[in-house]
């Protein structure tokens, strides 16, 4: 829907152009595109929302395929860093290789440079959304203690 | 060197350190990995030829062989029970106080360790402190934590007394004699300054007096034959490095010397000598020191030794202090194999003389010793001490080694930096 509205944001305002919006005196064009492009982004968070959602599914089932246990200590971040320089060093030894293979030595090359790619950016989703968890987990707690020290302090004051 | 060429050799470094650091695979295999991936990518981008390559093993051979000898000598004393025999001898003496046995044993514990490699010296002493603590009925976790952190501590100020030791001292030349020298004194003073803390954390848990029961330490030797020879290899070995200088022999020559002999006369059968050697150790460093030859191929060292030096602003002694700390720091996580090996480059790779040299070894030498026994991931000691108290059904949290580990090596490393100030001055 957001990539619809997004078109439509392109493709409408300029059938009205010359066209002004009487009483607030804004051109229709542009009023147009203000509420396209409004709508757009209010679909396009809730897709992004959305899709973080899935990212996470589908990051869970394809680590869990690549052997990753399902813990989510900073020993696991250790291990994914372990796999993203493993796939940037095997990236680095093949490449040449694949891309001297005759005729389709460069599309050889760019997929293996894509799939590497995409491993690395699941890869770096999953120790951001780790150490994203550490970090609440650790505020929470710290808060926790904050609340309990000032109910304290008020007793003591009560 | 394009960026990219030296950014692949520094990502082979990282996955080493991050394989062994997290477990994920032996380090041995960790560093053979990183031997393989450095051939691979040196020959591939022409960093270096393959007699280079070679090279990387055949300059260090000497270290090598050093680290084989040492372990053929000592495995051969160990079999003689003369470290058994020494440390219940001083468990009787202490009659069964927990307050004298807790400081006869971190003594023993370090003592051990300035022979023994630091994976052997732990178990020797872990099976005492478990015997010990279950006989009399102590709590044991002072005495395994205090031990470990004795072991690690033991042998700084000598050469064969940590792998990285032999490292540095093979690198940069400093010799038995030079060691002793420039560290003894720090030595004698960390120990007692390691118990007196390790004491004044645990006191309140060293309480009750127990009658300990008789024995004789002698029935623990049951060759006396071998023990005697044992022995005596071992003086020699010691003698022999002492001299090593005016007889103009290198101490790999000695460690070799020694060790062939042990293996002559000790009578018993060579295979099981080499099996029980530690071989994780010795794999491990050939590995490494391809993927740090590498590195330095690059070009990469050369250009941490300028900023290092650059980060001091000129000044040697600042740089000196920087190596202590960055060494001692980087040893809490990283095998201190590993961070010698690394610096040894580092150091050498400006033109130092005699005596800044000497300096920069022995910060080098006190900052990868102290820091081993940080953190339970600190190094192969912590951990199978950890292991060792665990079979006995003891579940150390580990949290409370590491704020017993962190003080330690902290005041450690503090007074290591007092040391070096006195005892090298500020000049330079």
């Amino acid at each position: 829907m957001a990539a619809i509205f997004g078109v439509i944001s392109i493709v409408v305002p300029p059938l009205v152009e010359g066209t002004t919006v009487p009483g607030i005196n804004v051109k229709g064009s542009f009023l147009l595109w203000v509420c396209f492009i409004l709508v757009t982004l209010i679909f396009a968070i809730r897709a992004l929302s959305d899709s973080l959602a899935l990212a996470d599914v589908l990051t869970d089932i394809f680590l869990r395929r690549l052997g990753a246990k399902k813990d989510r200590s900073l020993k696991r971040v250790g291990r994914d860093a372990i796999y993203i320089i493993v796939t940037i060093l095997l990236a680095s030894a093949f490449i040449p290789f694949l891309s001297a293979v005759a005729e389709i030595g460069t599309m050889l090359a760019g997929a293996a440079s894509l799939i590497a790619l995409f491993l690395i950016i699941v890869l770096i989703y999953d120790v951001g959304r780790i150490l994203y968890r550490t970090v609440e987990a650790k505020a929470e707690t710290l808060s926790d203690r904050l609340v309990k020290l000032a109910r304290r302090n008020r007793k003591k004051k009560g | 060197m394009p960026p990219e060429t030296i950014l692949v050799f520094i990502l082979v470094y990282v996955l080493v350190v991050l394989l062994s650091a997290t477990k994920m695979l032996p380090m041995s295999v960790a560093a053979l990995i990183g031997a393989l991936l450095t051939a691979w990518f040196g020959l591939q981008y022409e960093v270096f030829t393959y007699d280079e390559a070679m090279g990387f093993i055949g300059n260090n051979i000497n270290l090598i062989l050093l680290l084989i000898g040492i372990m053929v000598v000592v495995e051969v004393a160990d079999r003689g029970g003369l470290f058994r025999l020494g440390a219940l001898y001083s468990i009787k003496m202490a009659k069964g106080n927990p307050r004298v046995l807790f400081i006869t044993l971190c003594i023993i514990a370090a003592t051990v360790s300035m022979f023994l490699s630091d994976p052997t010296a732990i178990l020797l002493i872990a099976a005492a402190a478990i015997t010990i603590t279950k006989i009399l009925d102590y709590d044991p976790v002072p005495f395994f934590i205090s031990a470990t952190i004795m072991v690690n501590l033991g042998g700084t100020s000598t050469l064969i007394g940590s792998v990285s030791n032999m490292i540095i001292g093979v690198n940069t030349g400093l010799s038995f004699n030079d060691f002793i020298g420039y560290l003894a004194v720090a030595e004698i003073i960390l120990w007692a300054l390691t118990i007196l803390v390790l004491y004044c954390i645990f006191k309140s848990r060293l309480r009750e007096k127990r009658t300990p029961p008789t024995y004789n330490p002698w029935e623990s030797v049951q060759n006396k034959k071998l023990f005697w020879r044992s022995t005596i290899i071992l003086c020699l070995l010691i003698v022999l490095f002492v001299l090593s200088d005016i007889l103009s022999v290198g101490p790999e020559a000695v460690a070799l010397g020694c060790a062939v002999l042990a293996l002559a006369v000790s009578e018993i059968d060579p295979a099981e000598i080499f099996k029980r050697m530690d071989w994780e150790t010795i794999f491990f460093l050939t590995g490494f020191l391809f993927v740090v030859g590498g590195l330095e191929k690059t070009g990469f060292l050369g250009i941490l030794s300028t900023q290092l030096f650059h980060f001091a602003g000129g000044s040697l002694f600042l740089a000196t202090l920087m190596v202590l700390w960055s060494s001692g720091l980087a040893s809490t996580i990283v095998s201190n194999m590993a961070v010698a090996l690394t610096f040894t480059p580092i150091i050498l790779a400006r033109a130092l003389g005699s005596f800044e040299l000497a300096r920069m070894g022995c910060a080098l030498a006190l900052g990868t010793n102290l820091g081993g026994a940080a953190t339970p991931f600190s190094g192969s000691v912590v951990i199978m001490a950890l292991g060792a108290m665990k079979k006995e059904g003891i579940d150390l949290d580990f949290s409370e080694f590491t704020k017993v580990g962190f003080i330690t090596t902290f005041i450690q490393l503090a007074f290591a930096t007092v040391y070096i100030t006195v005892r090298f001055g500020i000049g330079g």
